[in-house]
């Protein structure tokens, strides 16, 4: 299967099962880096961030069959949907949530130092505004808004004068252009 | 690139086929009862009316015209539910098509034990809804109530309020399923919706729990086939208007008879339109080889559009409109660039132009 090909909604919506495993694979590979950073820019502590990457993924997985495709970047909104809620609800548990994790009897990551120190690079913030700043100026401003600034849709289309719609846009492909940027940096 | 959680992929590689494989083999079993029920009571339709569901007339006629969609091509024995409708409907006559339809409510079986069972709701759809889209003013066939559409009943779940009398199996997508648009009057979001709300009302307190987001007045259309994959787009009003409900699944092409079948229908359309508008025929490749990923997106256009084209290019291929309803032999496209009339000429897109040409107020 050309899983290269298909685009992240296409991914998540694979259902065959000689399908399912290597679509969701590839979706994991397409933006483990950007979760991963996610969480590590929020938690600072790598082992941790691992963890909650690895509980949004499980969580993905685990629901997806409660995704809904509404347009290119559905599938990155949903993805950050679910990390956003893992990392609030374990910032409210006090302690890493990981219930899906334990239901898909996924084991937790084993990290070497080395390893510790790349997923410490993916929230080194520098990296993520030196990719940023080599955004078109449209889409740095949602993006730094929507990924740095945790603001919403609805707030950086407020802010920015333009409809919700359009923010969306331009998150989904500032997102994407920041992903092949941080992958080329790493 | 290294990745960052080693071995992380390949584990949730294992699961995701796990899953699936649960997943199909909970639907063929969900399938296979359902089946057995109808067979049982009689219920199922006909080989020969699932043909006139799925027949591929070319245009569908402008808005406007009162038009209730395609006639059946064959007269069918009516029994149950479908006679008492047929005479309901005929009493009131052609502008009472909607009405008439909710005289009597269909009550399938709706959602399933994981996720809970939905409700069945009696009231109309929206009249701008009906305004905009033949296909959901046409009186509900046997067809419409047929297995495809209530094996995509099954999975609805707790917190739906289904139009069932809306219900309608609107085309066999291009994998061999049914492509089945539901009304539905009342649906608690998920917890994306509910994240939108937190994320503009404020982070939830502690102890609190997420809130349940009520949407009202949405049409989804939804594909399943038990074997390929599944999937559920869902809009208001103003997305239907705008075009904005598609969805585009994966199947495997071909593969299965009815996929090879469908994709036959398809290119056999093509040809006739292509040596209607002079031109030659666009042929899709259709791969037998088992593994081999082709995609397939379909959409929902209001009335008056019967074409579609995915590129402004004068050789862009036009895709023709079914029972309000294209589907593209290819993946990525979320929603045609160009609607085309009857006549061929372009229509707008703006919301306000569509509106103002069904005549919708607001």
């Amino acid at each position: 299967m050309d899983a290269e090909r298909l685009t992240d909604e296409d991914l998540l919506l694979a259902r065959d099962p000689r399908l399912a495993g290597p679509a969701f694979g590839e979706l994991y590979a397409r933006h483990e880096a950007l979760i991963v950073g996610f969480h590590q820019r929020r938690v600072r502590n790598p082992e941790v961030a691992a963890d909650l990457a690895a509980e949004t993924f499980a969580q993905a997985l685990a629901s997806r069959s409660r995704f809904v495709a509404d347009g290119p970047g559905s599938a990155v909104r949903w993805l950050y949907g679910i990390a956003g809620n893992v990392l609030r609800s374990s910032l409210r548990q006090a302690s890493v949530e990981q219930r899906k994790m334990d239901r898909l009897r996924l084991d937790r990551p084993d990290l070497d130092d080395a390893q510790l120190a790349a997923i410490e690079a993916t929230g080194d913030e520098m990296a993520v505004l030196r990719a940023l700043s080599a955004l078109p100026s449209d889409q740095r401003d949602v993006v730094r808004a929507f990924v740095l600034d945790d603001h919403s849709y609805d707030d950086i289309a407020g802010r920015l004068s333009i409809k919700p719609a359009t923010a969306r846009k331009r998150v989904s492909r500032g997102l994407q252009t920041l992903r092949r940027e941080l992958e080329e940096t790493s | 690139m290294t990745a960052l959680l080693p071995g992380f992929r390949d584990q949730l590689e294992i699961r995701a086929t796990e899953l699936a494989r649960e997943d199909a083999d909970w639907l063929a079993s969900e399938e296979s009862t359902l089946l057995a029920a109808l067979e049982a009571d009689g219920e199922l339709p006909s080989p020969g009316a699932d043909e006139d569901a799925d027949r591929v007339p070319v245009y569908v006629p402008h808005a406007g015209r009162g038009d209730r969609g395609p006639r059946p091509k064959r007269r069918r024995r009516l029994h149950g539910r479908g006679l008492a409708l047929a005479i309901v409907a005929s009493l009131l006559g052609a502008s009472g098509v909607a009405v008439a339809a909710q005289q009597i409510l269909w009550s399938p079986p709706l959602g399933n034990e994981r996720s809970g069972r939905a409700k069945a709701s009696a009231t109309e759809v929206p009249a701008d809804m009906l305004r905009a889209f033949a296909v959901m003013r046409r009186p509900q066939t046997d067809v419409d109530r047929g297995a495809g559409s209530r094996f995509a009943l099954t999975m609805n779940g707790k917190g739906s309020v289904i139009r069932t009398n809306g219900v309608r199996r609107l085309a066999t997508g291009l994998g061999g399923g049914a492509i089945v648009l539901v009304p539905f009057e009342r649906q608690e979001g998920g917890l994306m919706a509910a994240l939108r709300k937190t994320s503009r009302d404020g982070p939830l307190k502690p102890g609190e729990k997420l809130p349940t987001v009520v949407v009202r007045d949405q049409v989804c259309v939804s594909y399943l086939d038990g074997y390929t994959g599944a999937g559920v787009a869902c809009e208001g009003l103003d997305g239907l208007l705008k075009g904005k409900l598609s969805l585009g699944l994966g199947f495997d092409a071909c593969v299965t008879p009815e996929s090879r079948r469908n994709f036959a229908r398809m290119q056999a359309q093509e040809r006739q339109l292509a040596a209607d508008e002079g031109r030659s025929p666009v042929e899709t490749t259709c791969s037998r080889r088992k593994g081999d990923m082709q995609q397939f997106t379909f959409g929902l256009v209001p009335d008056g559009v019967a074409a579609v084209k995915f590129s402004r290019s004068p050789n862009g291929v036009e895709l023709p409109v079914s029972s309000n309803v294209w589907q593209s032999a290819g993946g990525g496209a979320f929603g045609p660039k160009v609607w085309l009339d009857a006549d061929g000429n372009e229509l707008s897109k703006k919301l306000a132009d569509t509106k103002a040409r069904l005549g919708i107020k607001g």
